[in-house]
């Protein structure tokens, strides 16, 4: 609570950058990845996995199906390859927004490259905004660019209405390929807690994009959903 | 100059003797929520879109029409023919160190387009304002800005200036843009109201008022409230109402 005649900055301001500061960060860093990389010649579609229950899933999950081939720690970006095909994931969670036009220059030949992106995110349901009156435990919602994907991915989710936004990494990537005039579908999950009963659909897309199979949802560790530890 | 930013055009006509509206990202969001009020209540016409990495990235769906189907991102451009003016809408905050390069690109491409002038709108802490009965906008007119000799007759205050430089506490980059546009010879007027962050819709009609007296936009024989229409996007601006099972 505060003080009386204490000035207080709304929540959804703290990340700005106060511009009335001289030592505001001027120089321009440039986030790398952590190994030499190579882009490949073919990319068949892009995975880009927001948020810390899509990032901590595909870290449990088993070797034998993708393998990490780059990282970088400090924006917690991790980059999967699918094994059995040409599909890449990209995972991050837990950074700083004002950091997400920098990560996607990392992301750029990526996201240049590969014929479609899709994006996932997870959101507090509170976040949500909607006029109905009930009350979901879990909205799936997407957006679109104006170049329709080529491929089929049969997703019937309504379009995320207005005054719903999306903003970071997979925003960014979104954005990206609006203005190069490239396909890519953006899905937002907004999810009470990360209990097996509310991340039933979202493993159902991760099996329909076959990032994986029925039998790695089965592997959705309880470590994901406890709080026992940090 | 070396171009940073992705531009998409969906119309590359000529913005001849247009002026070029643009809101500072500043307390309250007053210069977005105005041009939002401007873009919805002339229905502005989109003409092009902006990716840089000087912005944080956003996506939506069309703020200003619900049966649109296009994406809408963070920096967008929007033109109404009759009125002559384009407004540069932002739904995010610039970076700080990314900043100066994207306006002075914004400003270039504008100036290649022949607009006559930049109308910049901010805002500044209240509790900066030191004369407490005196309006509470601040306008800086620079050389050569034709609104300069309208702007004296309103009862507003030329902002006040010891240090050489504008400085507009909690008005983000309205000064640096204001720069820009002096070093490129560009006319430029900024327009800021001193507010608080709470619910700054009411700062917005004020802001779209005292724009009339330099910029006549919508028609004085009609009140001029009336004549503001909301964009779509304002609707549950302050969250959605409480759910049912709650009672």
């Amino acid at each position: 609570m505060s003080t009386f005649g204490e000035i207080v900055e709304p929540v959804s301001r703290t990340t700005w950058e106060d511009w009335d500061e001289v030592y505001a960060e001027e120089n321009v860093t440039i986030i790398q990845w952590q190994l030499p990389i190579e882009i490949p010649k073919r990319i068949e579609t892009l995975f880009i996995l927001e948020g810390k229950f899509l990032s901590d899933f595909m870290k449990v999950q088993s070797r034998d199906f993708f393998k990490l081939i780059n990282s970088n720690i400090g924006v917690n970006l991790h980059l999967y390859q699918l094994t059995s095909s040409d599909k890449y994931i990209c995972t991050v969670k837990d950074y700083n927004l004002l950091k997400s036009s920098e990560i996607i220059e990392l992301l750029k030949p990526f996201i240049y490259k590969s014929e479609d992106v899709i994006t996932i995110q997870t959101k507090p349901i509170m976040e949500y905004q909607t006029a109905s009156l009930g009350m979901q435990s879990w909205v799936i919602r997407q957006l679109t660019t104006s170049v329709p994907s080529k491929k089929t991915w049969d997703l019937n989710f309504a379009k995320l209405e207005q005054p719903n936004i999306l903003s970071g990494v997979t925003a960014g990537a979104i954005c990206l390929r609006e203005h190069i005039n490239l396909s890519a579908t953006a899905l937002v999950c907004y999810i009470e807690h990360i209990e097996e009963y509310q991340t039933n659909e979202l493993l159902k897309l991760l099996e329909k994009f076959e990032i994986i199979d029925d039998t790695c949802s089965a592997k959705c560790s309880g470590i994901l959903s406890s709080n026992l530890y940090i | 100059m070396e171009k940073n930013c992705i531009w998409k055009f969906c119309d590359e006509n000529p913005l001849n003797e247009y002026t070029l509206i643009v809101p500072s990202v500043a307390v309250g969001n007053v210069g977005q929520l105005s041009c939002d009020l401007l873009i919805s209540s002339l229905s502005m016409v989109k003409v092009a879109s902006v990716y840089s990495t000087a912005q944080i990235p956003v996506i939506g769906s069309d703020p200003y029409n619900l049966k649109s189907g296009c994406l809408s991102t963070s920096c967008e451009i929007y033109k109404s023919v009759s009125k002559r003016i384009c407004v540069l809408q932002l739904k995010s905050p610039l970076i700080f160190k990314y900043a100066k390069k994207f306006l002075e690109e914004i400003i270039e491409i504008f100036k290649e387009k022949i607009i006559k002038d930049v109308i910049i709108l901010s805002s500044s802490y209240a509790h900066e304002k030191k004369h407490i009965l005196s309006s509470p906008f601040r306008y800086v007119a620079s050389e050569g800005s034709s609104y300069s000799d309208k702007i004296r007759n309103v009862d507003i205050v030329k902002h006040e200036d010891d240090t050489g430089e504008l400085k507009i506490l909690g008005g983000g980059f309205a000064s640096l843009l204001y720069k820009i546009c002096q070093e490129s010879n560009l006319p430029c007027l900024v327009l800021y109201k001193y507010c608080s962050e709470g619910d700054n819709i009411p700062d917005a009609y004020d802001m779209i008022k005292i724009l009339m007296t330099v910029c006549p936009l919508f028609s004085e024989e009609k009140d001029l409230f009336t004549q503001l229409k909301q964009p779509v996007s304002w609707t549950l601006l302050f969250g959605r109402p409480p759910p049912q099972n709650v009672y």
